[in-house]
């Protein structure tokens, strides 16, 4: 404080083109990140609601200005709240379970010595190396009907009567895309967890243990409170990439969103609009859709999960 | 809630803005093009694009270099991919569309509905004119895809011509001393006998493509309720989907679910996959077209495996029976720099020499009468097989949906999709024809005129 007035005193030219010189260079880091967000995010993302006044075909040769009615006909599209129901199924359980198995996965590696702890960080975090597409594909040979991994193995132990036609059948099919879903994502916020976890002081696990705290009460009182804030960052990653990454497994595992839309997803609703139905605007409405959708999501999520962050 | 609308606005704004300029940009570009029709005829290039899948691109080149001797100073740039659509459609868009495409109505990017909708395709009536107007088979110049607009005007043209039926096992009926089912009763007979050798009766592409029951859906239709029916079916007509004959098709599925004739697995299974478990023997019926020999050329298959084509069978004996039949539409850009020779190639494509290029490099046969006669030692058996279908008496039925203008509703993908749920037991025909019906009550107000 003291040298700051100083300087203040001393010379206030010198100070002043500093600080030009800093905002000079501050704008020169920035500029290019903000015209290539500009173009390449905020652009498209203002020309989704503008487009989605229109009545228009995939080429966008004739448009036709039709106000809000591309709207009016998603509220009663059932089709489209099937996707957005499936959405949501997706949003729910494909996050609640990863969380619990990645956290629970991080509780264990991060608190016990185990040595093989590199191998199984490596082993765990493998799916996300892969391209999703990769693994969708590799899911669907292990649904395969005929010679996939799981009906076989249903088979070696006679239990003929749970074999299923794993994608294509409506009880089924969001289960088994749930479940590629999460084997892929497991890994990667395992390590983000992970990392919260180191980060707590060791010190009051030692003081617990002297307690004589059990490890269950140890993960609830200490390690979960203490790491809350990365959780509730995860949360809000957990709906974005569910809702992008939703529509890569479905396209690529069921290619018409399965038996009856019953594994669409507002995403692969949307492109099927836009490109097999040639209804470009209302593809464009249910794109609008999204966006306020995760948009009011991730505000609820933080909103709901706002408690003082304990410091330590 | 105050800072999203206040960012909701700021968007709106400057994507008003954004988009006006880009109106502009394109309306410029699409001037362009009649300058350049100016040129010389002299040194005139012409870009063809075409759907590469299935066919392979030798065809083409083949095509172009035969038209580039007849007509010196012409030279062609072939464009072909198995995702077209995704390659032209920036082209189209930015107003510098190929000047010919070959990308059939059926392809899932939806080209040509677009092109339709947005009337933005050449008209080709002139090409067939005189001769070639005779020699194309009957009614194949009459469907929405190629006169869209109801004034009789052609906008599209017929390229490839197939029928499409149930293909099975000659061998395989052959030992088993089965004969090819005629009546839908005989068809079910037939599925108990296999039944008690382990082998199913029907399977198809349930997973990715179960449209292909278009090829039994379609002309069951007419068989039951006579082409007008089906007809009314493709045109929305009030009641059409709740008819008779539509009912009587719907329970032929019902049957194959009820009686377990389906292939266990089929609701899981790409067009490949239930392709291969036919290929082994491992069911007797798929539904499918000319092109299933080349397509499975290299899978493994049954020993001793021959291909048979069969129409599909009728309800009573001495029904008139009908067969579906295809076309793969080709078409010229309104905007397109030169549509003169465009038509030439069209016309050119018609030709005899023409159509033994087509039929030998690609199997694909135009629908000329007489038309796999002449290139009948240049194909597959089974192809041969599809066209001469109708000798044995069988009448060809062609047909698209009429089209409407940009809509939600999808009753062709309903159709099939709701097939899927028969299949699995979760649905009832009657909320099948329900659904249907509902769909085409939307669609007729919005039918292109």
């Amino acid at each position: 404080m003291l040298s700051a007035v100083k300087a203040k005193d001393g010379k206030p030219r010198a100070l002043r083109s500093r600080k030009k010189q800093r905002a000079g260079f501050i704008a020169v880091c920035t500029v290019p990140t903000v015209i290539l967000f500009t173009v390449f995010m905020l652009l498209p993302t203002a020309d989704v609601f503008y487009m989605s006044l229109f009545r228009m075909s995939s080429l966008s040769l004739n448009k036709e200005f039709i106000g809000l009615q591309n709207f009016q006909i998603l509220f009663r599209d059932e089709k489209f709240w099937q996707a957005f129901r499936n959405n949501l199924f997706f949003i729910v359980f494909v996050t609640a379970v990863t969380m619990t198995v990645s956290l629970f996965f991080a509780g264990l590696l991060a608190q016990t010595e185990l040595i093989e702890k590199p191998f199984y960080r490596t082993v765990f975090f493998f799916p996300n190396v892969l391209s999703l597409v990769v693994i969708g594909v590799l899911f669907v040979q292990i649904y395969d009907p005929t010679m996939g991994i799981l009906t076989s193995t249903l088979k070696t132990i006679h239990s003929e009567g749970l074999i299923h036609a794993w994608l294509g059948e409506k009880s089924t099919v969001r289960w088994c895309i749930s479940a590629a879903m999460i084997w892929q994502a497991v890994g990667y916020y395992m390590v983000m967890y992970m990392a919260g976890m180191d980060g707590i002081p060791k010190d009051l696990y030692e003081v617990a243990n002297i307690e004589g705290m059990g490890k269950f009460r140890q993960f609830f009182s200490i390690t979960l409170p203490l790491m809350w804030e990365i959780i509730r960052v995860t949360i809000v990653f957990f709906i974005i990439s569910t809702i992008n990454m939703s529509f890569v497994f479905v396209k690529v595992m069921t290619p018409t969103g399965g038996p009856s839309g019953q594994a669409e997803v507002l995403l692969t609703y949307m492109y099927k609009q836009a490109f097999t139905n040639s209804n470009f605007g209302y593809a464009m409405a249910v794109g609008v859709f999204v966006f306020l959708f995760s948009f009011v999501l991730a505000i609820i999520s933080n909103r709901l999960t706002a408690k003082e962050v304990i410091e330590y | 809630m105050k800072l999203i609308k206040a960012i909701a606005c700021v968007c709106a704004l400057s994507l008003g803005v954004s988009a006006l300029a880009g109106c502009q940009k394109v309306s410029d570009v699409s001037s362009a093009p009649a300058q350049s029709q100016a040129a010389e005829p002299q040194n005139q290039e012409l870009n063809i694009a075409v759907f590469e899948g299935g066919y392979g691109r030798e065809v083409w080149d083949d095509l172009a270099k035969q038209f580039e001797a007849k007509n010196p100073g012409v030279k062609i740039n072939v464009t072909a991919n198995a995702k077209l659509g995704d390659v032209i459609r920036p082209q189209i868009m930015n107003g510098n569309p190929p000047d010919f495409i070959f990308l059939s109505s059926t392809n899932e990017s939806g080209i040509l509905q677009s092109l339709i909708q947005d009337k933005k395709l050449a008209d080709i009536t002139d090409v067939f004119t005189g001769d070639l107007k005779d020699k194309m088979i009957d009614g194949t110049l009459s469907a929405p895809t190629i006169a869209p607009y109801g004034d009789g005007k052609i906008y599209a043209a017929p390229l490839s011509y197939s029928t499409m039926g149930l293909f099975y096992n000659k061998t395989l009926f052959k030992e088993n001393n089965w004969e090819v089912p005629e009546t839908w009763d005989e068809f079910f007979a037939l599925g108990e006998k296999a039944k008690a050798k382990g082998i199913g009766l029907f399977t198809y592409a349930a997973a990715n493509d179960p449209s292909y029951n278009e090829i039994v859906v379609n002309p069951t239709i007419a068989v039951a309720g006579g082409e007008q029916a089906l007809q009314d079916c493709l045109n929305y007509k009030k009641g059409a989907w709740k008819s008779d004959a539509v009912k009587k098709t719907f329970d032929v599925y019902q049957k194959i679910k009820d009686g377990g004739f389906l292939l266990d697995g089929t609701l899981a299974m790409t067009h490949t996959q239930s392709q291969q478990q036919f290929l082994q023997n491992k069911c007797l019926f798929i539904p499918n077209g000319n092109w299933l020999e080349t397509e499975m050329k290299d899978a493994p298959k049954a020993q001793g495996f021959e291909y048979g084509f069969a129409g599909l069978p009728t309800f009573n004996k001495g029904d008139k029976k009908y067969i579906w039949a295809n076309c793969e539409e080709m078409y010229i850009p309104k905007d397109a720099k030169n549509i003169p020779l465009a038509k030439k190639f069209m016309t050119f494509l018609y030709e005899d020499a023409s159509i033994q290029t087509l039929a030998s490099k690609a199997g694909i046969i135009p629908p000329i009468k007489g038309a796999a006669n002449l290139v009948k030692d240049s194909i597959d058996q089974s192809v041969y097989d599809t066209f001469t279908i109708t000798d044995k008496g069988y009448t060809p039925v062609t047909g698209s949906y009429a089209l409407t203008s940009q809509t939600e509703v999808n009753l062709r993908d309903d159709l099939y999709q709701d097939l899927n749920q028969i299949m699995a037991g979760t649905l009832t025909t009657d909320k099948w024809s329900d659904n249907l019906e509902k769909d085409a009550e939307t669609l007729s107000s919005l039918i292109l005129k």
